[in-house]
Parts: C-alpha cells; sequence; structure tokens
C-alpha cells in the first residue's frame, strides 16, 4: 500500500533525488572509487615493485622480473619470518578465542564496578598497537617491573635472544591486544541468542557449564568463527607488535614485520614488496572463508 | 497425619533446593568478580605498571620537564590533525554506502567484500603508497597520511552502519515517502537523524583506527610522526627516565581512547549483532 503511495510520490515528482537507481550509485560510487584507487591500485604496483629493483636511493622503476623473488626465497631470513607468522597466528587464534569467550561473558555480565572494569578492559584494543608493544617491551626488559622479575626469576635474562620466548612474546602481546576485539564479538553472537533458549535449558535443570557445552556455544558457533578469523587474519598482517618488540635493530620473526622492515623502515622499496606480497596469500585465504562463512542460508538460495 | 508428612518433606526439600541455588548464585558472582578484576589487571598491566614507575620513580616535575623536552605535544597535535579529517571522511563515505547497500539483494555480499578490503595487511599497501607518493611529490606529509587512512576506516565504517542500518524500520522512509519527501530528503532528514548514535560510534572507531596506525605513518608521512610512530622511534635512543616518562604519554594516549570506546561499546556490540544476524 505504502509502496504505491511512493511510486506515485515518485513519479509525481521524478526529480533526481528520487531516481533510486541512480541514488544508489550516487551513494556507492564514492567509496568505490576511493577503495579502488587506494586499495586495489597500490595492489596491482606492489605486484609490479616486487618485479622491480626499485630502492628508496633509486626509485626509477627497473623491471628485473622474478629474479627479485628468488632472492627472497632463498633468504633464511624469509622462512624464520614465515614459520614465524604460522606459529603466531596458529598459537594467539586459539588462545585469543579462548580468552574472548571468558571475556565476552564479563563484558555483557551486569556487575557491580562495571563502569570501571568495560574501559579497562577495552584498554587492549583501543591503544595504538605500537604503544602498547613498547610498553610491553619495557614491561618485560625492566629489571624492577613484575614480569621482567618474573622472567629473571624464570632464568630468562634477555628474551631477545631466544626465538622461542620472542615468539612467545609477540604471541602474549597479540593475544593481549586482539582478545577484547574477539569478546566484542562474541558478545554479539551472545546477545543475538534468545534468552528463551537459555531460560528453557535451565528450566529442564541443566547447569551452567552444561548450558555453556551443549546450548550457547553451538548456536554461537558462526560468531566465534568469525573472531578466530578476525584474529588469525589481524596476526598475518600485522607489522607493528612483532617491528616494535624486536627493535629496528634486532632481526624481524613475522612476515609483516620483514617487510616493514626491508620496505619501508629500510627503503628497499622492491623487496619490502615482494616479502608482502608472498605473505599475501595467507590474510587472503582466511578473508575467503571469512566471506564464504557470512553467507546466510537465505543468500545461498537466491 | 500422612498428610503433614508430605507437606513438612516437601517444605524441607523446597528449603534445600534454595540453598542450593542460593550457593549456586554466590559462586557464580564470586567467579565473575574473580574474572572481571583478573581481566582488569591484565588488560591495564603496561598502564598500571607506567603510573606505579613514575609515581614512584621520578618526581612530577620531572616528568612534566622530560615530556616537554620531548615533541610529546606536537605528535599529539598531528594525530588529531589526522585523526579529525579521516573520521569526517569516513562517515560521509561509508554512511552512503552502507545505505546504497542496504537496499539491494547483492548489498550483503558486496557490503562483505568492502568490509574484507580493510584485512589486506597494511605494509603491502604501504610500500607501494609511499612509492607513488614520493614520485608526485606527496611524500613526507600529514595530508597523504589523511588521504589513505580512510582506506582502512572506510570498509570497517560501512559493515558497522549496515549493522546500524538493520535496525532501522524501512516503514520510516516509506512514511517520509508518502509524505512527499524524496528518497535524498528522506535520508538525509529521516534516517540520518536516526543513525546519531551510529555516528558517533563509527565516528569513535575510526578516529581510534588512524591514531593507532604505525605503518602508513612512517611510509608517507616519514619525520612528520604522529604518537604512534613518534614514541616507538624517540625511545630507541632514550634513556630510563625518559622510557617512564614517555610511557605517562602512553597512558595520557590509551585512557581517552578506551573511555570514548566505552561509551560507545554497547552500539558496537549491538550493530555486530546486527551484522552477525545477517551470518
Amino acid at each position: 500500500m505504502s509502496r504505491v503511495a511512493a511510486n506515485t510520490a515518485s513519479r509525481r515528482r521524478g526529480g533526481l533525488a528520487d531516481r533510486e537507481g541512480l541514488l544508489t550509485w550516487l551513494f556507492l560510487l564514492p567509496s568505490v572509487v576511493y577503495l579502488a584507487a587506494l586499495v586495489l591500485v597500490p595492489l596491482a604496483l606492489a605486484i609490479a615493485l616486487a618485479l622491480s629493483g626499485v630502492t628508496a636511493a633509486a626509485p626509477a622503476y627497473r623491471f628485473t622480473g622474478v629474479r627479485r623473488f628468488g632472492s627472497v626465497l632463498s633468504d633464511g631470513a624469509f622462512w624464520r619470518a614465515l614459520t614465524g607468522t604460522l606459529v603466531v597466528a596458529g598459537v594467539s587464534t586459539v588462545l585469543v578465542v579462548l580468552c574472548g569467550q571468558v571475556l565476552a561473558h564479563v563484558l555483557l555480565a551486569r556487575f557491580r564496578g562495571r563502569w570501571l572494569v568495560r574501559p579497562l578492559v577495552l584498554l587492549p584494543w583501543t591503544t595504538p598497537a605500537a604503544l602498547s608493544a613498547t610498553s610491553w617491551r619495557w614491561l618485560l626488559d625492566s629489571a624492577h617491573s613484575p614480569a621482567g622479575r618474573l622472567l629473571r626469576a624464570a632464568g630468562v635474562a634477555s628474551w631477545h635472544e631466544r626465538p622461542a620466548m620472542v615468539l612467545g612474546t609477540i604471541v602474549a602481546v597479540q593475544v593481549w591486544r586482539l582478545t577484547p576485539l574477539a569478546a566484542v564479538v562474541m558478545a554479539a553472537g551472545l546477545t543475538a541468542i534468545p534468552r528463551d533458549v537459555r531460560d528453557a535449558a535451565r528450566v529442564d535443570g541443566a547447569g551452567a557449564v552444561r548450558r555453556a557445552v551443549e546450548v550457547v556455544i553451538p548456536l554461537a558457533l558462526p560468531s566465534i568463527a568469525v573472531a578466530a578469523l578476525l584474529t588469525a587474519i589481524l596476526t598475518c598482517a600485522d607489522a607493528a607488535v612483532a617491528a616494535v618488540l624486536t627493535g629496528p635493530g634486532g632481526s624481524p620473526w613475522t612476515l609483516a614485520a620483514l617487510a616493514y622492515a626491508r620496505g619501508i623502515e629500510g627503503g628497499a622499496l622492491g623487496r619490502g614488496a615482494a616479502i608482502a606480497v608472498l605473505l599475501l596469500p595467507l590474510p587472503l585465504a582466511g578473508a575467503a572463508v571469512l566471506l564464504r562463512a557470512g553467507r546466510s542460508p537465505a543468500e545461498e538460495a537466491a | 497425619m500422612i498428610g503433614g508428612l508430605a507437606a513438612r518433606t516437601a517444605a524441607r526439600e523446597l528449603a534445600r533446593q534454595r540453598r542450593r541455588q542460593a550457593v549456586r548464585r554466590v559462586v557464580e558472582r564470586a567467579a565473575l568478580y574473580a574474572l572481571a578484576a583478573v581481566a582488569s589487571v591484565l588488560c591495564a598491566a603496561p598502564f598500571l605498571w607506567s603510573l606505579w614507575a613514575a609515581v614512584h620513580e621520578v618526581p612530577a616535575g620531572e616528568s612534566v620537564r622530560l615530556l616537554r623536552s620531548t615533541p610529546f605535544g606536537a605528535w599529539v597535535g598531528r594525530t588529531v590533525l589526522v585523526g579529525g579529517p579521516v573520521t569526517a571522511v569516513t562517515v560521509l563515505l561509508a554512511l552512503p554506502a552502507a545505505y546504497a547497500l542496504r537496499r539491494r539483494r547483492w548489498g550483503g555480499t558486496a557490503g562483505r567484500i568492502i568490509a574484507v578490503l580493510a584485512l589486506v595487511p597494511s605494509v603491502l599497501l604501504a610500500v607501494p603508497l609511499s612509492w607513488a607518493a614520493d614520485g608526485l611529490g606527496l611524500g613526507g606529509s600529514l595530508g597523504t597520511l589523511v588521504l589513505v587512512e580512510p582506506a582502512v576506516t572506510v570498509p570497517v565504517g560501512v559493515l558497522l552502519f549496515g549493522g546500524f542500518l538493520r535496525a532501522v524500520p524501512v516503514d520510516v522512509e516509506e512514511q517520509a515517502l508518502v509524505d512527499g519527501h524524496s528518497r535524498l530528503a528522506a535520508f538525509v532528514r529521516v534516517v540520518v537523524p536516526l543513525l546519531r548514535p551510529a555516528i558517533a560510534a563509527v565516528a569513535v572507531l575510526a578516529f581510534t583506527l588512524a591514531a593507532g596506525d604505525l605503518v602508513y605513518a612512517r611510509a608517507l608521512a616519514g619525520a612528520r610522526s604522529t604518537v604512534a610512530a613518534g614514541i616507538p622511534a624517540h625511545l630507541e635512543h632514550g634513556a630510563a627516565p625518559l622510557w617512564r616518562t614517555l610511557h605517562l604519554g602512553v597512558a595520557a594516549v590509551a585512557v581517552p581512547l578506551a573511555a570514548a570506546t566505552d561509551l560507545v561499546l554497547g552500539r558496537i556490540i549491538a550493530a555486530s549483532a546486527g551484522t552477525a544476524d545477517r551470518t
């Protein structure tokens, strides 16, 4: 009924502001053009740069072909960083989902002191990653800090020198940083579960643990999957945490940090681009799964 | 006699159940408070340590003097100079785009493809962008940084606005059309005012993302550092008192951002539930 009225109204006026198809494109086009210019064009340029010998000192484009990839692939630092990336992303994702699920319940619960707890819990997410990584580095390096004392008590005076310790530190900071984000995503999933379903389980006599395992977690599974994929993609793509933790003098332990150190801090644009291009399949695969997971049954049928 | 016994047993059983429920409730609450306390301390750990060390190891006047010996003020100023315009561009681009997508059947898929663009590693784009910016004579400038940051924030904005728009009933717009408004006017006068809370949430998030970026800031703004790029670079050759002081600077940046996000957190969760609804 109202649709008919709307149609007559638009036919009567018939101005530019009423052409729905045109309006859709007017609204959508600026974003699409912007993103194409600043994401897709640089993506193509990155591949072109990876096939060149461009540096910050010699910025003229010289095509050198796939030789660049050969030299990157024969570099030990690349393989170490690739292993590091996979370990950090895998371990971080598992830990973030576990901690995030607990934190999601805390975020949604009502209790006294919530006004103080919530902003504190959000700190890791909203603080610039480079700054929190700086703080963590200081916390771990300082002999007086609780964390530094703990490390020294465990007999680890300089964690920078042990690969396992460096990777462990990167994982710890990534888990610390991404757990609140995952918790927000999973909290959204939890709020989407109808209250009746939980109440029905409670009336049927299911305890808190059983309600969690048999009712809440299966229903929240889509949001858990989204949180896990987001964490995996963001840890793969993140350069700031790993680069700041190991410092400019240190050797990078993840691919993104290696590309950052070579391409941006080091000025070897071609080399940095080649490493970053080789990194791309990891987040791309995650994004593809994310897109598939995000498709609803209704859209699938359509 | 038997009836009285049955009643007494029933009453006793009821009391026992109530006691058990009360105990369970106390245990659940205690666990919740313990978890909340542990989570707060862990999440705030580096900041608590900064504050403790600053208070115990450096006199307040000394901290202020040291902070003023660094370009901390300029870093914060540049961060605001970049974050402000990026936030405005994000809202202006993402809100109409999300609105247009909602009205189309392929909107959901297109929206998700746009959202995924935010996940492309920034280091992959920063290398060619810095090369292109230098080639065009735009390198080392805050303007270039302002131009590039929305590539990350607009996709996030489109995704969140999409979630918020699901909560706006279509009837509201149809009514505006019946009342003689054009489509454009219905959007500007009816939908946008309804989305004011959403705009606040997206603005906070966009500012946080833009302020927190290190890679683009280093690649494009060079020596004109924002806070996120300035502090790590400056500390590389700093002595211990400078470290303590600059960590107060970190806390001074982190706390307002977290407080602002807390104000809009409920809406972000609701909007994500809106987008998750679709998944």
